[in-house]
């Protein structure tokens, strides 16, 4: 079967088991009561048009989905087009819902997007991504429903309330998770690709270069950070210099140390297996030709290794930042600062609120990077593969 | 702090201290206790919320006569002593609201079996009833926690009647014991939690006083003290005003109905005329 009608089979079915067997929303009186779940039928319920609408689009996609072969049909070929707009709609049907019967205080009740919901929203993405320009359709789906969010249009929608509640703090610390998980990975890329060239050249040192930069990426993330606090606490309690400089055993520090050495592992590994899948012949030839080391590194192995370096750059980027979240423990902020808070208060759409962005930032740095690589592969004229690469 | 008082007090302090000419950074919600008082000593931040109670933690070479926690002044007293001579923090004044740990449950539950203190509560428990703790590591192997119930009121829990959480936040303990997660029908909670009433909770009353007392105060560094010598002044009617019940409302506020911290300090300190 071809990939398109597999993955619209596969989005259809997840969004029919949301709507059918999950909530959609659940009401809660306070923040954190169990609610009361809302499902699809609840929704529709005394409402004809819209469940005209709801029942029409839903033929519409299975028809879109179960079809064989790829029609000319403009209707059904907008399918997943329309699609984009379902998760945003919900928003709007859910903020305005309200279970039969009972006096709530508005201001204080809210409503929570459930499983069924979220099920629903991966469904219309994974029908998307297989229908011609996938990457637009998602793309617009997340912003619609995010533009939703943002302007204010469900104002009674739980990630709402949370979010005009620390409305200050979150675009601050989206600032500083960024911030810590990006300028760690530029601290790691020198000495990072030093080390895969040491690998590279002195074979009797790979092991234990290899082995070092494994052992911080095997360790416990979060032991990590309360082992290296002592040290540093020490250290700017006893050198007024490193406390002037602002390092301390807690915050900022101790995070941004943490992650350097976790972005060690992808950029030394990739370095390495970049440099060593440099033909031998190409180096040889390159001192046959008179070329110093320094100039074979500078004009010949660094170029036909830079893709698979970028990759290994990429891999800590995307890796970074779901690790930055850990920062929040130890007073380093970031968006794991929101998600703790949320945890600590039994709080389940704060930590959504603080999830969401950190997944939507991995998601986007990993395509930029992707296609700065494939632009790079292009120009380099190597692929992955040394074989097509016709060196 | 990470829990609804700890937002609520930080926003407090920042509003009277911004209103009084003394620039801040706002950096509530840091971390989680241990967090914060390393922070505070390693001067990454000036003034943090703390609990009397807890310096039997920070000075257990000091603390080992533990009735002297028992007492809000004593206690108070010398965790304040300690810390200035040590540590050169300074505690200054506290609210009155005591945060202690204790138990709580159902009230329909404490109606049918009668359970009013930790007494009835011990022989229900001694009767072979079906009951099921959830709290806090700390707690549980605390001699002024649970051991210090066991033993004051001669009662003593199996393990398969303990649920035992690594963090002291009561949310999530509270959550389970409303809903019956796990038959769970008994849970710890702090003085000052606003969820009692909302949840329909009561707390088990202890006459031995087995906890310690935990009064929120401000701990200020010694060096800060020097240059802003009026923040004792300004924080002192706040705290004062600030007794159990008023702590749970406004707990009740942030945890329950999701209002954001910062306006719930700020109607509250406008409403008795400590800002304008």
């Amino acid at each position: 079967m071809k990939e398109t009608f597999l993955k619209a089979r596969v989005g259809l079915t997840l969004g029919v088991l949301g709507i059918v067997f999950l909530p959609l929303g659940t009401f809660r009186p306070n923040r954190v009561v169990r609610g009361i779940p809302l499902d699809g039928e609840a929704l529709l319920e005394g409402r004809i048009l819209l469940a005209l609408a709801a029942t029409g689009l839903v033929t519409a996609a299975v028809i879109y989905a179960l079809r064989e072969r790829e029609g000319k049909l403009f209707l059904l070929n907008g399918v997943p087009w329309m699609l984009s707009f379902v998760p945003g709609l919900l928003m709007l049907i859910l903020s305005s819902a309200r279970p039969v019967g009972g006096n709530f205080d508005l201001e204080v009740a809210r409503m929570s997007l459930s499983s069924g919901y979220w099920l629903v929203f991966a469904g219309i993405l994974m029908l998307q991504s297989g229908a011609p320009r996938g990457g637009v359709l998602m793309s617009l789906t997340v912003l619609i429903s995010l533009a939703v969010l943002g302007f204010g249009l469900a104002p009674h929608l739980a990630l709402y309330k949370e979010f005009m509640n620390i409305e200050v703090a979150f675009y601050a610390e989206l600032r500083r998770h960024l911030t810590l998980s990006l300028a760690s990975v530029v601290v790691a890329l020198l000495p990072g690709i030093l080390l895969g060239y040491i690998c590279h050249r002195h074979q009797r040192l790979r092991e234990w270069i290899l082995g070092t930069v494994n052992l911080f990426q095997v360790a416990p993330t979060l032991s990590l950070l309360g082992l290296i606090m002592i040290p540093l606490t020490f250290l700017s309690r006893n050198i007024p210099l490193v406390a002037e400089l602002g390092i301390r055993g807690v915050g900022f520090a101790p995070a941004f140390i943490i992650l350097t050495l976790y972005c060690l592992l992808p950029i030394t590994a990739n370095a390495f297996s970049g440099f060593d899948q440099v033909e031998t012949a190409v180096v040889d030839s390159a001192l046959a030709m008179g070329m110093t080391r320094r100039q074979i590194f500078r004009q010949v192995l660094f170029p036909l290794a830079l893709p698979v370096i970028f990759s290994g750059i990429r891999t800590a980027v995307t890796q970074n930042v779901g690790n930055t979240i850990l920062a929040g423990l130890i007073g380093g902020g970031g968006m794991g600062a929101l998600i703790f808070l949320g945890l600590s208060q039994s709080a389940t759409d704060l930590v959504i609120l603080g999830t969401i962005p950190v997944v939507l930032m991995a998601l986007i740095l990993d395509a930029v990077f992707k296609l700065v690589e494939e632009r790079m592969t292009q120009r380099a004229g190597v692929t992955h593969d040394t074989l097509d690469a016709g060196i | 702090m990470l829990d609804s008082e700890g937002s609520i007090f930080g926003k407090m302090i920042i509003q009277i201290l911004n209103a009084n000419g003394i620039e801040t950074v706002d950096k509530v919600n840091f971390g989680t206790p241990d967090i914060l008082r390393k922070a505070l000593e390693n001067g990454e931040v000036d003034l943090v919320l703390d609990y009397t109670g807890s310096g039997q933690y920070y000075h257990p070479e000091d603390a080992t006569d533990t009735s002297i926690w028992n007492d809000p002044q004593t206690g108070y007293d010398l965790t304040a002593k300690l810390d200035k001579e040590k540590m050169n923090l300074l505690w200054l004044t506290p609210a009155s609201a005591n945060n202690t740990e204790m138990i709580a449950i159902k009230r329909e539950f404490a109606e049918e079996n009668g359970i009013v203190t930790m007494e009835d509560l011990a022989g229900y428990i001694n009767a072979g009833k079906p009951f099921k703790l959830i709290c806090s590591a700390g707690f549980a192997e605390n001699t002024m926690g649970l051991l210090g119930y066991e033993e004051a009121y001669n009662f003593k829990l199996r393990d398969d009647q303990l649920i035992i959480l690594s963090s002291g936040n009561t949310a999530e303990m509270l959550k389970a014991l409303s809903e019956g997660t796990n038959e769970v029908n008994a849970s710890l909670v702090y003085g000052t939690d606003g969820a009692l009433d909302k949840m329909n909770l009561i707390v088990v009353e202890d006459p031995a006083q087995v906890p310690p007392v935990y009064l929120p105060a401000p701990v200020l560094r010694g060096e800060v003290a020097e240059v802003y010598p009026q923040i004792e002044g300004l924080l002192k009617p706040v705290f004062e005003s600030m007794d159990l019940e008023t702590l749970q409302k406004l707990n009740a506020q942030v945890a329950y109905d999701g209002k954001d911290a910062a306006a719930v300090a700020d109607a509250y300190l406008k409403e008795n005329g400590f800002l304008k």
